[in-house]
């Protein structure tokens, strides 16, 4: 659906295997609700200290070029 | 026919979570916005492959994860330690409990199975469901689902919070701090 699908086999291969492998391990208790609940909080709070960061200056340099690129590509 | 700004636009607004995904997947910040900047490269040049309407942080998202495993296999496996963002920044700014704390997560993270750590990044922190999620890792959201549970833990056992260790309300930020400092 979201196209890109090159570099799949050989990742499918991987995942399977680990797959294989996890099962033979033996299965631990279940976490508790709180630490779940701790772990999701902290995850978040991991990934938005960057996600709340504005765009850098060379991702939107970098855009530029690449728009005079394919416009330059086109004429 | 140019990238539409329609287009331009919202790969833009979707920047600031890729590099949070990113940096999820390799623990180093400047790996991250490498992979990023492959990213924005690859999405300029397949932008038509992209369906107006549908997902696009989840078309983002499934470019950089494929960049993130082309760039692994080449590396053969040194990402682990990586360059801890958050343990150098604390060191530099000194700013204790917080970033140590997620220094302390970044580590825990970075020991988990490549595939374990993926889901609970999209599904835990980056706020995909587990149709999403299981669309982006090509896998179904059964398997999706049980990694989210094995890595979570994996996470707590790594964080000193696991099954067999006391935890309770008032514990939490003790064990967490044991864990830090343990480390």
């Amino acid at each position: 659906m979201f196209g890109f699908g090159w570099t799949m086999v050989e990742d499918e291969k991987k995942h399977n295997k680990k797959q294989f492998e996890s099962k033979i391990k033996p299965v631990k208790g279940p976490t508790k609700p709180e630490v779940t609940d701790l772990i999701g909080q902290r995850l978040r709070t991991y990934y938005n200290e960057v996600a709340e960061q504005p765009v850098p200056d060379r991702f939107l340099s970098l855009l530029d070029k690449l728009d005079e690129a394919t416009s330059k590509k086109l004429k | 026919m140019s990238v539409p700004n329609a287009f331009r636009d919202l790969v833009i607004a979707a920047i600031p979570s890729l590099r949070a995904f990113g940096l999820s997947l390799t623990a180093r910040s400047d790996r991250a916005d490498d992979l990023v900047q492959e990213t924005l490269m690859k999405a300029w040049k397949h932008y038509e492959s992209f369906e107006p309407g549908s997902n696009m942080k989840a078309w983002l998202y499934t470019i950089l994860r494929n960049e993130f495993y082309t760039q692994l296999r080449k590396r053969k496996r040194e990402v682990e330690d990586g360059d801890g963002f958050y343990s150098s920044k604390a060191a530099v700014h000194g700013e204790q409990e917080g970033h140590l704390h997620m220094a302390d997560l970044q580590k825990a993270l970075a020991k988990l199975p490549d595939d374990q750590r993926e889901a609970l990044i999209l599904v835990g922190a980056s706020g995909f469901s587990y149709e999403e999620a299981a669309e982006i890792c090509k896998v179904a959201v059964g398997t999706i689902k049980s990694r989210v549970n094995r890595g979570r833990t994996k996470l707590a056992e790594l964080l000193g919070m696991g099954a067999d260790e006391p935890f309770g309300p008032d514990s939490s930020t003790e064990a967490v701090l044991t864990g830090s400092l343990r480390n």
